[in-house]
Formats: C-alpha cells, sequence, structure tokens
C-alpha cells in the first residue's frame, strides 16, 4: 500500500478513521517505518501538550456562584421557543416576491444605491387609542417586544432620520 | 431546557475542569482563566432556555469560553507588547502574557510554541488536546464541517511542530 | 541626543498605543445566542443575525438606557420588532435582509411609528428604505429625529451574516457617540 496523506495519518491519530480504513491504515504503519515515525512524531506532542497541565491545580468549584446560578434559574420564567415554519416561510418568500417586483420597478426609474421613500408628515389618527396598537403589536404572532422605560414627551413635529453608518461616520455626526 | 436547576448543576461539574484548561491554557493566567469561567457559566443563564440539549449549551459554553479567552489574551498581549517596546533594553523574560511558572525548558519551549500558533490553529488544537472533543464536536462549536476541522488539526499539528523546531526543539 | 529621542520614541509608544486601547475600549464584542434547533445547520449559509441596541437619553443628564438584543433570521425572512413606551409611543421596525454580493447586503428596513400628542390624539408616521451595506455595519434609526436635545431615542440596526459574526467570535460594535 502507498503510504497515505499526513493528514490521513493525524486523522488516525485522533481515532477518526472508520473501520474497515482503520484496520488497512494500521497494518500499513505498522510495516512502514516513515508513517510510524508520524504517528510517533504527534503522539509525542500530544505527550508534551498534555504534561502543560500535568502539575496544574485547577481551582475548586466555587460554590458562591453555583449558589448564583440556581437562584437565579429558579426565578427565570420559560421562554417560548421562535418557531420558522414552512408557511411562515413561504409567507415571508411571497412577501419578497411582492418587494423584489416593486423594487425592479424602482431600480429602472432610479440609479441611486439607496431607494428613499419620502417620511410624510405625521397624520392624526381617530379610530384607535395608542393602548389599542400596543395590544395589536404584541399579540401579533412571533413579535419581539422591546419596552423603553421612562416617561418620554415628544413633540407634534418630529423627524424621523434613518441613515448607514458609513454616511453617519462620514457626515461627522 | 426546562429550568432546572440539576441539568445546570450537572453541567457545571462536567464542564468547570475541562472549560478552565480551555481557557487557562489560551490566556496562560490562571486568575483570568477562572474569571472567565465562571462569567460564561452565568452567561450562559441567560440564554438556559433556548438550548434543546444538554450538547447545545455544552458546545455553546466552550465557544464562548474561548472568544473571551481569545480577547483576554489578545488585551492583555498588546499590554505587553507596550511594555517590550519600552523596555526593550531591560530583557522581560516572557514572550507572551503567560504568567504561569513552568518547571522545565521543555515546558516552556512548548507553551511558547503553542502561542506562536495562528489563532485558528491554536483554537483546534486547544480543543481536541485539553478540551477531549473529537471532530464532530469540534465543528460544532467552532461552526465548521468535520472536514474542515480535520484538515485544521493537522495544519496545526504540522505548524506546532514547526515552532517548536524554530525554537530549537526536535520533536521527532 | 540620544536622551532626548529615547524620550520622544517613548512619548510616541504611550500615544499610539493609547490610541490602541482607546479603539478597542470602544469596540464590544457580544457573544451569538444558540441557534433555535429547529433551524438546519443547512441553512445557516442562509442565516443573519440582527442586533439591535436601543439607547434613550435623558434630558437632565444622566447615564442614558441601553439595552441590546440579538435575533436571528433568514435570507429574504422579515425580522419586525416593536418597541414600546405604554403612555407615549408604539414603533414597530421590519428588517428584511438579502445576499448581494460577499460583500454586501441589501437591507429594507420599513417602520411604522405612532405616538401620543398632548391632547391624547394619535399620530402615525411610516416609511421604508432600502440600503446597501457591509456586512456587520449598523443602521442607525433616530424616530423622533436627530436634532441634539430632541433625540430621546436611537436604535441601531447591525445585519451580518451568521457565518461572518461567528468567524469574528461574536458581533462586534463601536460606540456610535
Amino acid at each position: 500500500m502507498k503510504c497515505p496523506d499526513k493528514e490521513l495519518l493525524s486523522a488516525f491519530f485522533d481515532n477518526e478513521v472508520p473501520s474497515p480504513y482503520r484496520e488497512v491504515l494500521e497494518d500499513h504503519i505498522r510495516t512502514c517505518d516513515h508513517c510510524s515515525s508520524v504517528i510517533h512524531k504527534y503522539a509525542k506532542m500530544h505527550e508534551q501538550l498534555l504534561d502543560l497541565q500535568r502539575n496544574e491545580i485547577v481551582p475548586e468549584v466555587n460554590k458562591g456562584v453555583l449558589e448564583f446560578c440556581e437562584k437565579k434559574l429558579k426565578t427565570m420564567p420559560a421562554t417560548p421557543h421562535f418557531h420558522i415554519t414552512w408557511p411562515v416561510l413561504a409567507a415571508a418568500a411571497a412577501f419578497m416576491l411582492f418587494i423584489g417586483i416593486g423594487l425592479s420597478v424602482l431600480l429602472f426609474t432610479n440609479r441611486t444605491n439607496e431607494i428613499m421613500v419620502e417620511v410624510k408628515p405625521a397624520t392624526t389618527v381617530s379610530e384607535y387609542s395608542l393602548s389599542e396598537v400596543v395590544d395589536y403589536l404584541s399579540k401579533q404572532q412571533n413579535s419581539r417586544t422591546i419596552e423603553i422605560p421612562g416617561q418620554l414627551s415628544i413633540e407634534t413635529s418630529i423627524q424621523p432620520t434613518i441613515v448607514r453608518e458609513a454616511d453617519f461616520n462620514r457626515s461627522g455626526k | 431546557m426546562s429550568v432546572d436547576s440539576s441539568q445546570f448543576n450537572d453541567l457545571y461539574s462536567a464542564m468547570y475542569v475541562p472549560l478552565f484548561r480551555i481557557v487557562k491554557r489560551i490566556t496562560g493566567n490562571e486568575d483570568a482563566a477562572e474569571e472567565i469561567v465562571q462569567d460564561t457559566f452565568i452567561k450562559v443563564l441567560d440564554y438556559w432556555s433556548k438550548f434543546e440539549t444538554t450538547d447545545d449549551a455544552r458546545y455553546w459554553l466552550i465557544r464562548v469560553a474561548q472568544n473571551a479567552a481569545i480577547n483576554w489574551a489578545k488585551r492583555s498581549s498588546k499590554e505587553h507588547k507596550l511594555y517590550q517596546r519600552v523596555y526593550s533594553e531591560q530583557h522581560v523574560g516572557m514572550d507572551g502574557p503567560e504568567q504561569t511558572h513552568l518547571k522545565t525548558e521543555t515546558e516552556q519551549l512548548v507553551q511558547n510554541a503553542l502561542q506562536m500558533l495562528p489563532e485558528k490553529f491554536k483554537r483546534v488544537l486547544i480543543l481536541k488536546e485539553y478540551g477531549e472533543l473529537d471532530y464532530k464536536e469540534i465543528g460544532k462549536v467552532l461552526g465548521i464541517t468535520e472536514g474542515n476541522v480535520k484538515v485544521r488539526v493537522f495544519r496545526a499539528r504540522e505548524a506546532l511542530a514547526k515552532a517548536l523546531e524554530e525554537l530549537g526543539y526536535e520533536v521527532s | 541626543m540620544q536622551s532626548i529621542l529615547r524620550k520622544v520614541c517613548f512619548v510616541l509608544c504611550i500615544s499610539f498605543s493609547t490610541l490602541a486601547f482607546t479603539q478597542n475600549a470602544d469596540e464590544q464584542v457580544f457573544d451569538l445566542p444558540p441557534v433555535d434547533a429547529q433551524i438546519s445547520e443547512n441553512l445557516y449559509s442562509e442565516l443573519f443575525v440582527v442586533f439591535i441596541r436601543t439607547t434613550l437619553q435623558h434630558p437632565n443628564g444622566e447615564d442614558p438606557w441601553q439595552r441590546h438584543d440579538i435575533h436571528y433570521t433568514l435570507n429574504n425572512t422579515q425580522l419586525s420588532l416593536n418597541f414600546i413606551n405604554n403612555d407615549a409611543m408604539a414603533i414597530q421596525i421590519s428588517v428584511t435582509p438579502q445576499k448581494r454580493t460577499k460583500d454586501s447586503l441589501l437591507i429594507l428596513v420599513s417602520w411604522q411609528l405612532w405616538f401620543s400628542t398632548q391632547n391624547n390624539s394619535v399620530k402615525y408616521m411610516n416609511s421604508a428604505n432600502f440600503f446597501t451595506i457591509k456586512p456587520g455595519e449598523r443602521i442607525i434609526f433616530y424616530p423622533f429625529g436627530s436634532q441634539k436635545g430632541h433625540q430621546p431615542i436611537v436604535i441601531e440596526i447591525l445585519v451580518d451574516t451568521y457565518e461572518h459574526a461567528h468567524e469574528q467570535g461574536g458581533i462586534k460594535v463601536r460606540k456610535l457617540f
């Protein structure tokens, strides 16, 4: 048998070569000076690496940390898992197809990198209250909510701004 | 996984020593290793309910501890290089951020050679030799395929042998 | 002369190293949470990480309130986030990332904003933008404008591929201010 790649010998040393190839290699290494010297080199390096920890003293398990972790676990509520189901994926794909068609139309008429949609001034809504909006958003499937604390007072004439980091840095803001 | 402290206790007992060894090899510092390992166990609690199995938690622990150790080593290495540059005439005996008191010259050589390896080789070799993980598990920790792990372990060994030779130590 | 040169080198070394430390101190690395087991590993090449950092500035100079969240979504799949302050406002931001080239991503960010006014009426605004960004770059959203003193909230949205973030050892974010 021709000598195998050293990469295979390295995998053999790590017991990562399955049968029956493992047995074939074993037979070869037994009779091949070159391959057995490679295995011997790996074994020696392995011994030396392990020697670094032979006299090592591992600190004892910190009971204080363990108690802290146990207490924290007891106070944690179970978090629902996020499931990506196939119908959701299909709906998302359909939505993106719609956006993609819209984008293609825009691209033919607008060559800029960023397609900007003008932000129109705020409109007053009289059909529902803010708490109804909050309730609706929290009931949406797969919604993720970030609660912002404190009392905010928001001016009537606001101008939302959105910008890429590269442009933010360039503008020196 | 369920919010069950006995599963966590089992994981803590099983992983404390291997994690400490992996982190200590990277940082070369016992105090830093202990701190990083404890921090990682505390961090894992935030994601505890998201793990499907204990194995998922185990791979996450190793990955996060390893990243924290590498970041610590990089920061310490920068501090150390500053001292070396400024006090270059007063030769400092350390080659890296190690503060380990190693008993023999060979152990010192091996430690130095390990530190000389490129990061991706060091990661994979430390996981193999000290974490006692197989190729599949290493792949899960590092987010690479088993095939990639096999190639990296081989290249890491060759690089380590070469580093040892450069430091004047003949392996074979 | 030699001693002067040595002193100059010393000062330069300290300055450059301080700069290096400052750069590093300005950058934080956030660990990636585990990926939901429902997402098969074969899909990891299509997986995106979305890092969101919400900062609330206080007008009286107190330390700002800040929170970060990390979520996953697949290529061309919308991720929706709701930012709620029960008394004052609700914002829904939807992020849809799409792979372009190896070094660029196309992101659709659409948002809706509802807020209460002093006379208890509710006002509504919405918009949508496409951005071409590098993996790991942020989009910065000021829902109430960016004028100093009037911009209580800043929402940073960083989008990266899972593979790139994993390679880096996590999400790397520089300080904004």
